[in-house]
Formats: C-alpha cells, sequence, structure tokens
C-alpha cells in the first residue's frame, strides 16, 4: 500500500532524512518513533506535499501512485490524509463548510457526484453518532479557540468523515490527557479496516498503548534503523532512545 | 490675505445646488451653511490630513451632470432580508413605483413630505455641515428618504433601502440624503445596498443623520456594489442616547473610489456603538473606511472590527479616531484593522488616534497586514480542496470574522452571502 523507498529530504540545506525506507501494507498500522529531531514530522509533511518539503530522491507511491509530484489535494483525492500534530485555525471558515467542502472536492476529484445537502447531513451525523462526538464542533469556525483535545477529535472526525485509503497521524498524542487520548485512540480504531493502512508518528509509547500497532519501526538520524513488533515500543519506553542512539554510533 | 491655497471644484459643483420652493426655513438655513462650508473649503485632496489618503482632487475634472431624469426600464433585485420592504432609488431619485412600503407608511417617508417636522430638523441640524462632501450634499441634495420610529415600537418590516445606478453615456452625479430617526426604546432594522446596474462614471454623494432616543436600538448594514467607475462616498452622523445601540457593518466591494466615513457621538451614558466593516478590493479599486466615535458620556462602549483583503493594485485605507471626553469615565473602547494583501502591489493605509481626555478608560486599538497563512493554505490543500479554492475559503473566513459583532443573525447572514458571492463560493451551510 504505503511504500517509501530510500527518500532523501533535506530543508534549508540540511540533510533531514536520508534514505528513508518503508513499507505499510494494506490493513496494517503501523508505528514511527523516534527522539525530537528524528525527522518525524519531515517524513508526515514529505509525505503529504506541503511546501518546502520536496524529495531530493528516493520515492513514495501510495499504492500505483507516486506521490511525490502531486500536489497536496492530489494526494488527498488519492486518499492520503494527514491528522495534523497542530491542526491549523482558520476563522471565519465554520466546520460543517470546512469538510463539506473538503468532500465535494475530493469527491469530484475522483470522478463522483458531490453530495446533496441532505445526503451530506445524513453523513455527518451518522458518523458523530459513531463517534460519540458532538454537532456543536462543526458550527464553531474550524478548530478556532478549540482545546487541545478537541481539535484532535476534529481531526479524527475528519478522518472519519473522508474515509481516506490512508493515515498518517503525527504525534496525534501530543497535548492530550487520558481522557481524550481514549476518544482519539477509539475513533482511530474504529477506522482500522483491511483496505486501509495507517502510520502512526509519536514520541512516546502512551499512545500505542491504545492503538495496537502491527509493527514499529525507530526512527533516528533521518531513517529507520530498527524495526520490530510492538515489543519494540515498549522496549523504548523502557530503556529511551539512547542505547539504540548509542549503539548506531558504534 | 490671499489664502494659501483656493478651494478646489466649486464651480464645477456650484451649479447644482438646489433651494426648491416650499421647503421650510430651517432647510433653506442648513442648505446655506452647506454651500457656504463647500465654497469654503473645497473638495478635499490630501493636503487635508482627514483626507491623507484619499484625495478627491479628480471630481473636479470629471464634469459630473446632475440628473433628474429616471433610468427607464430598471430591475429592481429581490429583498435580501426575507420580507423586508423596498424604498428603491435610481440615480439618486425615490421611484415610489418601484418601492415596497406596505405597512411602513408613516415611518417611511420620502424627504419632502416630511421637510417642515420638528424631529427631521432637529436630527439633521443637530451639527453643522463641516464636512466637505456632506456640506456638498447639503446644499446639492434633492431627494432623500425621511425614518422616523415612534417611541417603543418596531418598524413594522425590516427595510432595504436600494440605491441603483444606471448612469448612461455621460458622468452623472447624485446626493442622496437619508435621516433616520428612532424615538426612546424604538427598533429598527436597516439594509443599504448601492448598485450598480451597468458600467459607466457616475458620482454617488450619499449624507445621513442618524439620531438613536435613549434604548433605541438601530441594526444598520450596507452592501456597496457599485460599478467599477463609480465614485462612491458617504457621510453618516450619529447620535446614540443612553441605552442604546447603534450597530453598524458596511461591505465594500464595489466603486473604483469608495469613502465610507462615519462619525458617531455617544452622548448617553451606557450608549454603544459597533462599527464594523469588510472589503474585498481588487485591480485599481480605492477604499477608504473612516471614523470617528465621541465618547461624551460614562460607560460608553465602542467596538470596531474591520477586515479588508485587498489584490492587485488596490489601496485599502482606515482611519479610525477614538475621542474620550473627559466625562466619559469607564469608556470601553476597542478598535482592530486587519488586512490582507493578496499582491504585492496591494496597499493598506491605517491610521488610529486616540484622543483619551479621561483617566478611567479601557481603550485600545490594533492593525494587521500581511499575506494569506501558509498553515491554513496547506492544512485546506491537505484535506483535498485545490488551491484556488482554499484560498477563497481563507479569505472568506478573513473577512467573515468582521460580521461576527453583528447584533443581527439575519443581516449576519446575508452578509456572509454576500461576501461569498463577492468570492464566487458556493457555500450551502
Amino acid at each position: 500500500m504505503l511504500n517509501i523507498k530510500d527518500l532523501h529530504v533535506s530543508l534549508d540545506g540540511k540533510p533531514i532524512l536520508t534514505g528513508l525506507s518503508l513499507t505499510v501494507p494494506a490493513g496494517e498500522v503501523h508505528a514511527v518513533m523516534g527522539p525530537n529531531g528524528a525527522g518525524k514530522s519531515t517524513l508526515a509533511y514529505t509525505l503529504a506535499g506541503r511546501d518546502g518539503y520536496e524529495a531530493q530522491s528516493g520515492s513514495a507511491t501510495l499504492g500505483d501512485a507516486d506521490l511525490l509530484g502531486l500536489e497536496p489535494e492530489e494526494r488527498a483525492a488519492l486518499g492520503l490524509f494527514l491528522a495534523f500534530q497542530y491542526p491549523v485555525e482558520i476563522p471565519g471558515v465554520a466546520g460543517m463548510t470546512f469538510i463539506k467542502t473538503a468532500l465535494n472536492a475530493v469527491r469530484k476529484a475522483r470522478g463522483e457526484p458531490e453530495l446533496t445537502a441532505l445526503e451530506f447531513l445524513k453523513l455527518v451525523r451518522a458518523t458523530l453518532k459513531d463517534l460519540s462526538m458532538d454537532e456543536a464542533m462543526l458550527k464553531r469556525p474550524v478548530n478556532t479557540g478549540f482545546s487541545g483535545g478537541e481539535k484532535k477529535r476534529n481531526e479524527v472526525l475528519q478522518m472519519a468523515l473522508l474515509r481516506p485509503k490512508f493515515c498518517i497521524l503525527d504525534e496525534t498524542d501530543s497535548g492530550l490527557d487520558i481522557d481524550a487520548l481514549k476518544v482519539v485512540a477509539d475513533g482511530v480504531n474504529r477506522l482500522r479496516a483491511p483496505d486501509r493502512g495507517m502510520l502512526v508518528i509519536t514520541h512516546y509509547q502512551r499512545l500505542l498503548d491504545y492503538i495496537r500497532p502491527d509493527k514499529v519501526h525507530v526512527l533516528a538520524r533521518g531513517r529507520i534503523i530498527r524495526t520490530g513488533g510492538p515489543e519494540l515500543a515498549l522496549e523504548l519506553e523502557e530503556k529511551g532512545y539512547g542505547d539504540i542512539l548509542a549503539g548506531l554510533a558504534a | 490675505m490671499a489664502r494659501a491655497t483656493d478651494p478646489i471644484g466649486v464651480a464645477a459643483f456650484e451649479g447644482g445646488f438646489a433651494l426648491p420652493s416650499g421647503e421650510p426655513g430651517w432647510l433653506t438655513a442648513f442648505r446655506g451653511a452647506g454651500a457656504a462650508r463647500f465654497r469654503e473649503v473645497g473638495l478635499p485632496t490630501n493636503r487635508d490630513e482627514a483626507w491623507k489618503y484619499t484625495s478627491l482632487r479628480p471630481l473636479a475634472r470629471a464634469k459630473y451632470e446632475q440628473v433628474d431624469a429616471l433610468a427607464e426600464g430598471a430591475a429592481i433585485p429581490k429583498p435580501l432580508i426575507a420580507g423586508a420592504a423596498q424604498a428603491v432609488f435610481v440615480n439618486g431619485r425615490l421611484n415610489a413605483d418601484l418601492s415596497d412600503l406596505d405597512g411602513l407608511d408613516a415611518a417611511v417617508q420620502p424627504w419632502a413630505r416630511v421637510a417642515t417636522a420638528q424631529w427631521l430638523a432637529d436630527t439633521v441640524t443637530a451639527n453643522p455641515p463641516n464636512q466637505a462632501m456632506y456640506a456638498l450634499n447639503a446644499a446639492a441634495f434633492t431627494d432623500g428618504l425621511a425614518i422616523r420610529v415612534e417611541a417603543g415600537s418596531a418598524l413594522a418590516r425590516p427595510l432595504e433601502i436600494v440605491f441603483l445606478a444606471a448612469p448612461g453615456a455621460r458622468p452623472r452625479m447624485w446626493h442622496p440624503r437619508l435621516a433616520i430617526d428612532l424615538a426612546p426604546n424604538a427598533r429598527a432594522l436597516i439594509l443599504e445596498r448601492h448598485i450598480g446596474l451597468e458600467d459607466g462614471a457616475y458620482l454617488a454623494n450619499h449624507g445621513a443623520d442618524i439620531r438613536l432616543g435613549d434604548g433605541a436600538v438601530l441594526v444598520h448594514a450596507k452592501i456597496q456594489t457599485e460599478a467599477k467607475d463609480a465614485r462612491h462616498l458617504a457621510m453618516t452622523r450619529v447620535d446614540v442616547g443612553r441605552n442604546a445601540l447603534y450597530d453598524n457593518f458596511v461591505l465594500t466591494l464595489g466603486a473604483g473610489l469608495c469613502r465610507n466615513e462615519a462619525a458617531v457621538s455617544l452622548s448617553g451614558t451606557k450608549s454603544e456603538v459597533r462599527l464594523n466593516g469588510a472589503y474585498a478590493i481588487d485591480g485599481r479599486q480605492h477604499a477608504d473606511h473612516t471614523s470617528r466615535i465621541d465618547h461624551l458620556a460614562e460607560d460608553t462602549r465602542s467596538r470596531q472590527v474591520f477586515a479588508g483583503a485587498i489584490d492587485g493594485q488596490a489601496r485599502g485605507v482606515f482611519q479610525g479616531q477614538i475621542v474620550v471626553d473627559r466625562l466619559a469615565q469607564r469608556t470601553d473602547g476597542h478598535q482592530l484593522n486587519r488586512a490582507l494583501l493578496l499582491s504585492d502591489q496591494a496597499e493598506i493605509d491605517a491610521k488610529p488616534i486616540l484622543e483619551i481626555y479621561a483617566d478611567d478608560v479601557k481603550c485600545s486599538h490594533g492593525a494587521t497586514a500581511g499575506d494569506i497563512d501558509d498553515d491554513q493554505l496547506f492544512y485546506l490543500r491537505a484535506r483535498g480542496i485545490p488551491a484556488v479554492q482554499a484560498r477563497q475559503l481563507v479569505v472568506r473566513g478573513f473577512l467573515a470574522e468582521a460580521a461576527a459583532g453583528l447584533s443581527d443573525e439575519t443581516v449576519r447572514t446575508v452578509i456572509l452571502d454576500a461576501i461569498d458571492g463577492a468570492l464566487g463560493l458556493e457555500i450551502a451551510s
């Protein structure tokens, strides 16, 4: 499903990703863990197509599609979804307007008919119910004045409504208390499906107690230095990144 | 001794000074005062501090013709507010046939019909006609609307005042006049629409006087979509009584040159003004929003939020003056002016002025100018919204924020729809 091969990305001339390779098959959830500054967010932004995060070499494909040459909206239309570490406030634009615009833009790009107002409302209500969320959130301007927990829940809600093929969750646990974390993790778990892949990027093991990954990759110094099962996350939690990094230097 | 500068443009306009027969003495005197003032100062240019960024010097050469003839066959737009009455002006003249004022007969009248009313004289002559273009309007106006709502009652229907411009081939001008008097505890909802029906050069020079009695509430919005060669000038003078609220919003989209000016006196204790606005301009448009708010009594409150999206070589001007009298203790005044500069050549000139003579006040002002936030654009695009549409949404949100302070939800919706329409957005929510 998601195939990243030998990805090199520099920011302002400084190499951040230095030959990162990673494969996430459909139906699996993989975690990418790493210390601060390892390049975790750079990986997320490069995959999503943020300006300034262009790969110098290597490839990233989703299914048959080469992601790296595409605009962010084209990647979204292919089914790529990035849940932001810091969801952005868009004052003056109601959540409902935003999601409807996004959903219909994606449908249009895929050659599907746009949803009518009624169809959209039905879909929204059903999804809100699934996630035990309140419609009030969608009447407020996007993320504006939201608490950290509300912002992350809003990301999960968008993910559920856009039904992406592949989800990247960038530090979704940052800034969440344990209750909010459970709600968010529960929403993510509901979206696990045989035809959907997920990449969960996190610094801490805590999130992985709630979203159990099939595999854990350790990202350090710009590439994946170790891959293992869920137990690898526990090992990291216990010993920290120091040991692995020390091993790398030796 | 000779004057340092002679007034400009007097000759171009004094031919249009009107003295209709049968007008009451107060009005003749008021017109005379307007004519004298305009002859004294002439067209404002950027030598005047208050017009530093907006010169009307070119008007002297524009050869506007004052017309009385109605344009034929003007199409009346449907009301934007469901059930609203409409007073329709065509080229500055009130057209009874095109208007629908059912149920408002006593409250909404052609100016000439109520010219002898004491309330009208009181509302209009409270201040001398000082501002140059207001003075010109006083001297030259030939038609207008006078609105009076009796104590404790509400205007039976929302009122839309529609100014249609169908200028024809030659440059034309009109100077319509508006007076609104809400007696104590009266309420009204008034939406002005200024619509250029066809291309062509014209000058629409509006003058208005508004008086709000104690406890009165006036929601007064304006959507300006004049033709691109039009010059739209408006001077509105407002006096707000005790516990009264003047809730104003202006949406500026049209006209090559626009100056929307308001002078508000908060003369009753606990009176409040909201003077908000948004504008989206492009090409070589020039939009000037100027205001002066005088806090004259205790516990008065003023709120101003202006948001502008400026593209092309367009230029926005914001001048906001807040004056707090020494008697106006516990004044609460806040002013915010924000501009999105969407091109390298777009320009905003902002001049906030706070003059505070009382010691116990809370006053602040702020101004921002910048490009669209890249984080916002990327967030929207990452959700699948194409770049062009993402920009529109961000601009939409930016402008819409200024309307958040509007107390009336219906009017707010109308304003937001007009913003969406101007940006080419179709948003159903």
